[in-house]
C-alpha cells in the first residue's frame, strides 16, 4: 500500500526540486519551494519561499516573499518580502511591509491609483466613445498625476 | 429496480458479508436480481444483460477494486450507480460517505444521487479513487499540467480525482530518514524543506524516463507516457444523505 504525505489541503505546493514553466493558476494557496519561469496567479495567497525561485510575474490578494522573484508582483491586499526576500522588479499593493534585511529594486505603486486605473478601465470598456472623454476628464481631475489608458 | 452485482467471493468472510447484504437489501425493499461475474459472464456481458432487462440502477458490492471496475463501465451510459464496499478502510466508502454496509444499503433506500466526476487515463479507462505510480528508485519525470510543464525526480506519483485532477509526488530518496523523523519529533522540530509537490488541473500528460505502469487498485492500466483527463459528471452516484 503506498504511503505517503498526501496533502488533502486545496491549493498548488512545489516542492523543492522542481522547475515548473508556464503559467502556475489557482484559486486556493500557491506556497513555491521550487523554480517557477512563468507567471504565477492566484485568488488567494501566493508564498514564495526561501529556497524558491520564480522568474515572472505573480499575482494574488497577498504574496509573502521569502525568495527569490524576478518580475512585477501584484497584490491586491499585502505585499511582504521577509530578510531573505529578494525582489527585482515593480510591485504593486494596498499595504507593503519590506522586513530588515530584505532586497527591493524596482517600482512601487500604492493600491489607490490602482483601483483608479481597474475602475476607470471597466467605464470605458463599457461605454460609447463619444462618453468615455466625460470618465476619463473625471478620473483626471481625481488624480492629476496618474495617466489614464484610453 | 435495482441490479446487484457481486464481487465473486474469495473466502469464508467475503461470503458471510455477501449474505448479510442480501438480508439487509430485502429488508428495506431494495432487493432486486443478483448477478456474479465469472468466466462466463464478464462484468460488461452482466451490464448489458441488465439494460436488456430494463434495469437503470446498478450496484456493485465487493472490494474498491471491483467497485471501480463496475463504475468504469457505467461511464456514458445514463445508469445510475451504487455502491456497497465490503472491505476495510475503503476509499469508496469515503466517497459516498458511509461507514458501514448498513449505512451503505440505506444510502441505496434513500436514494440521494449526486453527480461525480471521473479520472480518464486516455483512451477510456476509467478511475474513481485515485492513480498511482510508484519506483523503488526515482525517475525524472516530465509532467504538463494545463497551462504548465515541468520537470521533476520523482519516485512517488498519486493522481486524485476531485473537481479537477489533483497530483502528488515526492521523492523518498530525499525524504528524512526514519532516525532524522525520530530526531525532529523528540525535538519538535519540522524538517525544514517539504519535498512534496500538489498540483491540480484538468488534463496532465505524464512522461519518465522508463515506461512505468500506473496503476488503480492495483491493476495496471496503462504504462508511461499516457495523458489524464478529468470527465465532468460522468457517473450519477447514490450517496448517503447528510448527516446531522
Amino acid at each position: 500500500m503506498l504511503k505517503g504525505p498526501l496533502s488533502n489541503e486545496a491549493g498548488t505546493v512545489v516542492g523543492t526540486n522542481v522547475k515548473l514553466t508556464g503559467t502556475l493558476r489557482d484559486n486556493q494557496d500557491i506556497v513555491i519551494y521550487g523554480l517557477v519561469d512563468g507567471e504565477v496567479i492566484s485568488e488567494k495567497n501566493v508564498t514564495v519561499a526561501e529556497t524558491a525561485s520564480v522568474v515572472g510575474p505573480i499575482q494574488a490578494q497577498n504574496v509573502i516573499i521569502g525568495g527569490k522573484v524576478k518580475g512585477a508582483v501584484i497584490a491586491f491586499e499585502k505585499l511582504e518580502i521577509l530578510p531573505s526576500g529578494k525582489l527585482h522588479g515593480s510591485l504593486e499593493t494596498k499595504e507593503l511591509i519590506i522586513r530588515p534585511g530584505a532586497t527591493f529594486n524596482g517600482k512601487s505603486v500604492m493600491k489607490n491609483q490602482i483601483e483608479v486605473k481597474e475602475e476607470t478601465q471597466k467605464e470605458l470598456a463599457g461605454l460609447k466613445i463619444d462618453k468615455r472623454e466625460k470618465v476619463v476628464a473625471s478620473a483626471k481631475e481625481k488624480f492629476p498625476d496618474y495617466e489614464i489608458e484610453e | 429496480m435495482y441490479y446487484y452485482i457481486f464481487e465473486p467471493s474469495s473466502n469464508y468472510l467475503q461470503r458471510r458479508l455477501k449474505e448479510q447484504v442480501r438480508r439487509k437489501v430485502g429488508a428495506l425493499g431494495i432487493s432486486g436480481e443478483i448477478a456474479s461475474p465469472n468466466p462466463a459472464r464478464t462484468i460488461e456481458e452482466l451490464i448489458k444483460q441488465a439494460f436488456t432487462k430494463k434495469y437503470r440502477t446498478i450496484v456493485a458490492v465487493g472490494s474498491d477494486h471491483f467497485i471501480n471496475k463496475v463504475a468504469s463501465m457505467l461511464v456514458g451510459t445514463n445508469a445510475v450507480f451504487g455502491a456497497i464496499p465490503l472491505n476495510k478502510k475503503s476509499e469508496i466508502a469515503n466517497l459516498i460517505k458511509v461507514e458501514n454496509i448498513n449505512e451503505a444499503v440505506l444510502a441505496l433506500r434513500q436514494r440521494k444521487i449526486t453527480p461525480f466526476s471521473l479520472g480518464e487515463i486516455v483512451p477510456a479507462k476509467y478511475f474513481l479513487t485515485k492513480a498511482l505510480i510508484q519506483n523503488p528508485r526515482s525517475l525524472t519525470f516530465k509532467i504538463t499540467v494545463d497551462d504548465f510543464a515541468l520537470k521533476a525526480q520523482i519516485s512517488d506519483l498519486i493522481i486524485q480525482r476531485n473537481n479537477k485532477l489533483q497530483l502528488t509526488f515526492w521523492n523518498k530518496e530525499k525524504a528524512p530518514s526514519p532516525l532524522l523523523k525520530i530526531f525532529f519529533w523528540l525535538f519538535a522540530l519540522k524538517p525544514k524543506i517539504p519535498e512534496t509537490t500538489t498540483l491540480s488541473g484538468g488534463e496532465i500528460i505524464l512522461e519518465a524516463t522508463n515506461n512505468i505502469g500506473i496503476y488503480v487498485e492495483d491493476e495496471m492500466l496503462s504504462r508511461l507516457p499516457c495523458k489524464l483527463r478529468i470527465v465532468p459528471q460522468a457517473l450519477q452516484l447514490i450517496t448517503l444523505r447528510g448527516k446531522l
